[in-house]
């Protein structure tokens, strides 16, 4: 069943002044629950626009967007239903923090749900389990933690209330490798084992590529393509002419191709890679 | 949703008023509000209202943007209004139950009332014309006499203008974090006042804290340029005074003129 249902989605922003300009225009889409979708498209394509819908930030101008069958903006003062059901993590998350500990400001979305004391605990310890967040600095203040504890913090407070469905935006922008690989493995891990649906906006292409079960291509407020990594990413052409590039491997897999057509080019990660090129090798 | 205020905005354009020298322009939107405060009968306020608008028209800025820059003042100026309408004493020209208005109380309230717009579209014709560099630029120029009495006016003026160029930053910022707290779950827009302000909490406090960041980060970049206050330092823009100067000054004191001999020509009106 759909999780959620775009329908002609168009946003124009400042409507009825000369500075209108339209960000999204006449989306269509359905994401499944239990999926890891990724969006991209260059700056200013509509990405961020398009997830701030999703959550009910934005209300479109026009068009629909559906949350387990019912119109989001049906009944207005239940808004913050959804955005319970819909947890967004936006760019520098950690820019949000405002609490005197690290646990209250876990438990802020949690405490926001009405829950009981009891149940706030539990949510805001498995959040940090989850994140792999240190106990112990539960009960320093956020803001004597380093960037990148700051940054698994707000994560933390976002999944802490468990939503059905995690958007992230540039979620490791400025992450070390390793904590990088962390936290897409984390997310990969929140879909997976929880059934969750996981929605990842990002400019890197190989951890689009290696995540999403289905990429959302956006240009200039478009639908471009929705579809597996393997389609979207043989699509060169089309990506090139929208201003984006498929991850490196899978580049050189398609430079390959051409001097020995046999190869496969639906190459997304390296170990694909080595199996591909050690069978061509073997059966030469 | 804070994008929408325009009053003391910066609009860009190639307008005679756009091209005047900044501290001409300063003083001379002082004179005008004398001019304003100065006329005494509904002549020379007639006089004095044609005279802005004219000069609003001159701008080559959208009338409406005035209008809008005008919509938070408007109540003001509708209070003050009704106010100075009802509670004059006088000779009655209207009565209605308890209600009375007097003579005294009806021109009261249209002076006021004209007054405070004119006030505002002066100093909108300042600031809509006027960029916040070039505005503080001349207001470091025209206070420059105070360092004698060792008030360091470079460093004021620069403060100045750092305030101005951080106010649409930090809108943005605002409505960011704003999104952020509301996807977790924060109510901002329902409850009593006492609630409202707790909830803003969760924006005040990163505000706060990123104010603080930004500050830091642009003291260690002026620092790094060598920046070291005002002794010694010369300017890109060398401001002079050209004919299009003098002709608006020419203007706008013939306006005083006129609207100091209407006022001995003819009546006062009764306040």
């Amino acid at each position: 069943m759909a999780k959620i249902e775009i329908q002609d989605l168009t946003y124009i922003y400042s409507e009825g002044t000369p500075a209108a300009k339209k960000a999204l225009s006449n989306i269509n889409l359905c994401i499944k629950k239990n999926e890891f979708i990724g969006i991209i498209g260059r700056t200013g394509s509509g990405k961020s626009t398009f997830a701030k819908h999703l959550n009910a930030l934005l209300k479109p101008t026009e068009g629909k967007v559906i949350l387990d069958g019912k119109d989001i903006w049906d009944e207005p003062k239940e808004i913050r239903n959804v955005r319970f059901k819909v947890g967004m993590v936006f760019q520098y998350p950690e820019h949000q923090l405002f609490e005197e500990t690290v646990y209250k400001d876990i438990a802020f979305g949690p405490s926001n749900m009405g829950l009981p004391k009891d149940e706030i605990e539990k949510k805001v310890y498995m959040a940090c389990e989850f994140i792999n967040l240190d106990f112990d600095l539960l009960y320093k203040s956020p803001f004597e933690l380093s960037g990148g504890e700051k940054r698994k913090v707000a994560i933390a407070g976002v999944i802490a209330m468990d939503p059905e469905v995690l958007i992230l935006d540039e979620p490791t922008a400025g992450f070390d490798p390793k904590s990088k690989e962390q936290l897409l493995y984390q997310l990969h891990c929140y879909y997976k084992n929880r059934g969750k649906t996981v929605i990842l906006i990002s400019h890197n292409m190989d951890d689009i590529a290696k995540y999403s079960d289905r990429i959302i291509v956006l240009d200039n407020g478009n639908l471009v393509m929705l579809d597996s990594p393997k389609r979207v990413f043989s699509q060169i052409d089309l990506l090139k002419s929208i201003g984006l590039e498929p991850p490196q491997i899978t580049s050189i897999m398609q430079a390959l191709k051409e001097e020995f057509p046999d190869l496969s080019d639906e190459i997304l990660s390296v170990d694909e890679a080595v199996e591909a090129l050690s069978n061509f090798v073997k059966n030469r | 949703m804070l994008n929408n205020i325009t009053l003391g905005r910066f609009f860009p354009g190639n307008s005679f008023i756009h091209k005047l020298d900044p501290r001409v322009k300063i003083l001379l939107m002082i004179v005008l509000l004398f001019t304003v405060f100065l006329s005494a009968n509904y002549l020379s306020l007639f006089v004095n209202f044609f005279a802005i608008m004219l000069f609003v028209s001159l701008t080559k800025i959208n009338l409406k943007t005035y209008l809008k820059s005008m919509k938070f003042i408007l109540f003001i100026v509708l209070f003050t209004g009704m106010l100075n309408i009802f509670y004059a004493k006088g000779t009655a020209i209207f009565k209605l139950g308890v209600f009375v208005i007097t003579d005294e109380g009806f021109n009261n309230s249209i002076f006021v009332s004209m007054r405070l717009i004119m006030l505002i579209l002066v100093s909108s014709l300042l600031t809509f014309t006027t960029s916040p560099t070039s505005l503080t630029y001349a207001i470091e120029r025209l206070i420059r006499p105070l360092a004698k009495f060792k008030i360091k006016t470079h460093e004021l003026a620069m403060m100045m203008t750092i305030a101005l160029r951080f106010i649409p930053t930090l809108l943005e910022e605002t409505d960011k974090i704003i999104d952020a707290q509301k996807s977790r779950g924060a109510n901002l827009e329902t409850g009593n006042i006492l609630n409202r302000i707790k909830s803003f909490v969760p924006v005040l406090v990163p505000l706060f804290v990123s104010s603080f960041r930004r500050a830091y980060d642009l003291a260690l970049a002026m620092e790094c340029r060598c920046y070291k206050g005002g002794e010694g330092r010369t300017c890109m823009k060398i401001l002079r005074i050209g004919s299009n100067d003098i002709w608006a000054i020419l203007i706008v004191f013939g306006l005083l003129v006129f609207v100091l001999i209407i006022n001995s020509l003819f009546p006062a009106v009764r306040l």
